[in-house]
C-alpha cells in the first residue's frame, strides 16, 4: 500500500501530462462505480491499457471510487431504477433486453445502470476538474509543500524513503 | 509522443487468458462451494459435494457423491446420490438462463450413514413438536384402591345419603302429623258415648206413635253420627295408608340405593368401553402424525423455489437476484423462457428392495412463464420383497394464487419391519407385516387433503409391558398377538399449518372388544368394592330406617281400631237394639 501512495505521488510530481493522469482517473471512476465484473469493464481495462494513461493512477483510483461505489449504492439504485422504468425508454430496454450482448451487460440491473449512467455523465466534467486540480497541485501546493517543515520531516519517514527508491518509476508514465 | 501503446493490447489479452485460465481450474471448487452453500440454505442441515468437474465441450457439470445431511437425524444422510450430470445450453447461459434439457441421477440412496454428522440449520423436531398433545389420544385406566375409592365417595353427591336423609326427616315429621291428627279422630270415649246414646234409646218406652217417632228420629241421629265418623276414620286410613306406602317405597328405594351409587359411579370413573375412544389413532396417530409432518417439511422448503419472489415496481416486473445488489427489472422476452429450468431428469434409486427408476420434468422456478407444472413418476418393478411400487405427482404453480400440488403413492407388499407405534401410554410396535399402501394428498393453495389407505398381512405386533395398567396387558398383548391382517385408512384435512387427522381401522374392533371385556371387568371390581365402602358407610342409618316406620305402623293400628269399633257399635250396637218387625224410617 506504501508502495502504491508513493508511485502515486511520483506520478503527481513527475513530468507525467496531467490529462494521463485525469483520463485515468475517469476511467477508474467507471470501472470502480460499476460493478467491477461487468462487461464493459472488459472495455474500460481495454481502453486503459492501449490509450496512454496513468495506470498507477487508474489502480488507485479503482480502489478510492469502489470504496465510494458502496456509500453511493442508494442512490445507484434510484437512478437505475428510474431509468429502467421509464415509459419513453421501454421499447428500447425490450429490445436490448432481448439482444445477448447487453444481457451480458446486466443493464437490466438497477446497480449496474444507475452506476454506469452516473459515472458516464461525470466522465467529461470530472476529466477537466482533475486536470485543473492536478495543474494548481503542480503550481503551488508542491512548492509550498516542499519547503514546509512538515515536508522536512516526512523527508526522513519510511514513505518517503520508499518514494525516493522508486523514483525511475514516475519518468515513464 | 505517442498517444496510444500497442503493447497494451498484449497486455489485455495476456490479462484475459489469465482470468479465463484462473477461472477455469477454479471452477470445479467454485461449482461444488455453491452447491454446498445453495444446498444447505434450502435444506436446512449440511449438504457435501465429493467433487464437480466441468466441460467445455459440451458446457455441463458433473457432481460425485452429493450428501443431504438428514436435519433430523444428523448422524445420516437424507439422501445420498452418487452422480449427477447435465449438460447446459450455452446460448441460453449468456442470457443468463440456466436451461438444463437433460439431468441424470444415478444412485440415489436414503438413509445412508454419514462419516460424522453433518450440521443443521433448523431441526425439524423443533418446529414439529409445537404442537403439544395429539388430539385423538388419551384414554387412561383409573386406579382403583380403597384410598380412592373413599375419594371418590367424599367428593361426589351419593343418593344413598340424601334418601336416608329425606326419608328420616318425613318419618319424623309425618310420624308427629299423624299422631296429631289422631287427636282430632274419634276416638274409645266418643264411641263410648254412641254406645251410651244407644243404651238410652233402648231404655226409652214409646208406646204411642209420638214416641215411636221420636226414638226413630234420634236412631236416625245416632245412625248418621257413627257413619260419619266411620267415613271419616275410612277415608282418614286410606290416605294414611298411602301415605305410609309412599314412605315404605322411598325406605325400600334407600336400601336399593348403595347399589344404584355404585353403578352409576362405576360408570363416571371405571373404564367403560365407551371411554376407550378411537384405539387405530392411539396405536398409528403419532406415527402418522410424524411422517405428516416431516413430509410438509420438506414440502415447504421446496415449494418456495416453485415460486421464484417478483414484485412489482412503477408497474415493471423487478425481481431480487439471489446474490447480488439491487433489482433486475425484467422486460418482456420475444421468446421467454425461465431463468432456471431442468426440462428432464432421470433418476434411479437403490432402495433395499431394490431400483426404483423414475423422471421429474419441469423443475422451475418460473413454471408462469414456461405454462407447464413440475410433474414426476417413478416406479419399481419386479424388486426384491415388494411386489410394486410407484410414486407419481404434479406440483402446479403455473398460477401462484392458484396453486395445486399433487402425488399419489402406491406400494404392494411394502416389508415393514420394527415400526414402533403407540404412545406412552401403549408401547407398541409393529413387529414386521407386509403392506398395501394407497396415499393420494392434494394441496391446494395453503389447504391439505390426503387419504391414505393401508392393507397389512402376515403381521405381527409385539406389545411392551407397561410399567402402569398390567391388568390391561395381558388381554391387549392376547388382543394384538391374534392380529395377522388389519386395515387402517386415515383421512387428513386443514391446512398445511394445522390440520386434523382422522384414522379408522378394523383393529378398533377388536381391540375395543378386549377392552371392552377387561374395562367390564375391572367396572364390576370397582362397582363391588364401591358397594362394600358405601354400606360400611350408611349401613347403620339404613338399619333405622325401619325402625322409623315404627311410630306411623302404631297410628296405622290405631286407625283400624277406632274403625273396627265403630263399624261393630253401627252394626251390632245400633241395629239390634231396634225390635224385629220394627221397620227403621231409613
Amino acid at each position: 500500500m506504501i508502495r502504491l501512495i508513493a508511485k502515486t505521488l511520483k506520478v503527481l510530481n513527475s513530468d507525467a501530462e496531467p490529462y494521463q493522469i485525469s483520463l485515468a482517473l475517469c476511467f477508474a471512476m467507471i470501472a470502480g462505480f460499476t460493478p467491477l465484473m461487468s462487461l464493459h469493464n472488459v472495455i474500460v481495462l481495454l481502453l486503459v491499457l492501449l490509450i496512454r494513461v496513468n495506470l498507477s493512477s487508474f489502480i488507485l483510483g479503482l480502489a478510492a471510487f469502489t470504496a465510494i461505489a458502496y456509500l453511493l449504492d442508494p442512490l445507484f439504485h434510484l437512478t437505475g431504477l428510474a431509468i429502467l422504468t421509464a415509459e419513453p425508454l421501454e421499447n428500447l430496454w425490450t429490445s436490448l433486453y432481448n439482444i445477448t450482448l447487453f444481457r451480458i451487460e446486466r443493464f437490466y440491473n438497477t446497480i449496474q445502470m444507475g452506476s454506469l449512467v452516473i459515472s458516464l455523465v461525470l466522465f467529461l466534467p470530472a476529466y477537466f476538474v482533475f486536470t485543473f486540480l492536478i495543474l494548481r497541485y503542480r503550481a503551488s501546493v508542491l512548492a509550498w509543500v516542499r519547503k514546509s517543515r512538515i515536508a522536512q520531516i516526512i523527508k526522513v519517514s519510511k514513505l518517503y524513503k520508499t518514494y525516493e527508491s522508486l523514483k525511475f518509476l514516475g519518468d515513464t508514465p | 509522443m505517442k498517444r496510444i501503446r500497442w503493447q497494451g493490447l498484449g497486455a489485455f489479452l495476456l490479462i484475459i487468458v489469465v482470468i479465463g485460465c484462473f477461472w477455469y481450474l477454479l471452477a470445479d471448487s467454485l461449482i461444488k462451494r455453491s452447491i454446498e452453500k445453495t444446498g444447505s440454505l434450502i435444506v436446512g442441515a449440511e449438504v457435501n459435494v465429493g467433487s464437480a468437474d466441468l466441460t467445455l465441450m459440451p458446457l455441463g457439470v458433473k457432481i460425485h457423491d452429493l450428501q443431504v445431511t438428514d436435519p433430523e437425524e444428523p448422524t445420516k444422510n437424507a439422501v445420498q446420490v452418487a452422480q449427477i450430470a447435465f449438460s447446459v445450453s450455452t446460448g441460453d447461459l449468456f442470457l443468463r438462463k440456466l436451461i438444463i434439457e437433460k439431468m441424470g441421477i444415478d444412485g440415489v440412496e436414503l438413509g445412508t450413514q454419514r462419516e460424522r454428522p453433518g450440521f443443521v440449520r433448523t431441526k425439524v423436531k423443533e418446529e414439529i413438536e409445537e404442537e403439544e398433545e395429539p388430539k385423538f389420544l388419551g384414554f387412561t385406566l383409573p386406579s382403583f384402591s380403597r384410598d380412592d375409592i373413599l375419594k371418590v365417595l367424599e367428593k361426589e353427591d351419593l343418593q344413598t345419603a340424601s334418601l336416608i336423609s329425606s326419608v328420616q326427616q318425613d318419618a319424623r315429621v309425618r310420624t308427629e302429623f299423624w299422631q296429631n291428627r289422631l287427636e282430632e279422630l274419634p276416638n274409645k270415649e266418643k264411641i263410648e258415648q254412641y254406645r251410651e246414646r244407644i243404651e238410652k234409646l233402648k231404655g226409652t218406652k214409646r208406646g204411642d206413635v209420638q214416641g215411636m217417632l221420636s226414638a226413630a228420629t234420634e236412631i236416625r241421629t245416632l245412625q248418621n253420627d257413627i257413619q260419619s265418623d266411620i267415613d271419616l276414620l275410612k277415608s282418614t286410613k286410606q290416605d294414611f295408608s298411602q301415605e305410609l306406602d309412599g314412605l315404605k317405597n322411598r325406605i325400600s328405594e334407600a336400601l336399593k340405593a348403595p347399589l344404584e351409587d355404585a353403578r352409576k359411579l362405576a360408570q363416571k370413573y371405571g373404564p367403560t368401553s365407551e371411554g376407550i375412544g378411537n384405539v387405530s389413532g392411539l396405536i398409528f396417530g403419532p406415527r402418522v402424525k410424524t411422517w405428516v409432518d416431516r413430509s410438509l417439511w420438506w414440502y415447504q422448503r421446496i415449494t418456495p423455489y416453485l415460486e421464484r419472489v417478483r414484485e412489482k415496481q412503477t408497474g415493471k416486473k423487478v425481481s431480487k437476484p439471489l446474490r447480488a445488489k439491487g433489482l433486475d427489472v425484467h422486460f418482456r422476452e420475444f421468446n421467454p423462457k425461465p431463468d432456471f429450468l431442468i426440462q428432464s431428469t432421470t433418476a434411479s434409486v437403490n432402495l433395499a428392495q431394490g431400483l426404483v427408476t423414475g423422471t421429474i420434468t419441469n423443475i422451475t422456478t418460473e413454471q408462469d412463464i414456461l405454462g407447464l407444472p413440475c410433474s414426476f413418476s417413478f416406479s419399481g418393478e419386479e424388486l426384491k420383497q415388494l411386489e410394486r411400487l410407484s410414486l407419481s405427482g404434479k406440483l402446479d404453480h403455473i398460477d401462484p394464487s392458484q396453486s395445486k400440488d399433487e402425488i399419489e403413492l402406491t406400494a404392494t407388499g411394502y416389508p415393514l419391519e420394527s415400526l414402533k407405534l403407540g404412545s406412552e401410554q401403549l408401547d407398541l410396535a409393529l413387529e414386521k407385516a407386509l403392506v398395501d399402501l394407497n396415499l393420494n394428498a392434494t394441496s391446494i393453495e395453503d389447504s391439505l387433503k390426503a387419504s391414505i389407505g393401508a392393507r397389512a398381512r402376515s403381521a405381527r405386533f409385539v406389545l411392551l409391558p407397561p410399567q402402569e395398567q398390567a391388568m390391561i396387558y395381558e388381554s391387549l398383548a392376547k388382543a394384538f398377538s391374534s392380529v395377522n391382517d388389519f386395515s387402517l385408512s386415515a383421512d387428513i384435512a386443514g391446512t398445511l399449518e394445522n390440520y386434523d387427522i382422522s384414522i379408522s381401522s378394523d383393529l378398533d374392533r377388536v381391540i375395543q372388544r378386549v377392552l371392552g371385556d377387561v374395562a367390564r371387568e375391572l367396572t364390576t371390581k370397582f362397582q363391588a368394592d364401591m358397594i362394600k365402602e358405601i354400606h360400611a358407610r350408611f349401613d347403620e342409618q339404613l338399619s333405622a330406617l325401619n325402625q322409623q316406620t315404627q311410630g306411623l305402623s302404631q297410628v296405622d293400628g290405631e286407625l283400624a281400631t277406632r274403625l273396627t269399633m265403630a263399624q261393630d257399635l253401627l252394626k251390632n250396637d245400633l241395629f239390634k237394639s231396634v225390635k224385629p218387625g220394627v221397620k227403621l224410617p231409613f
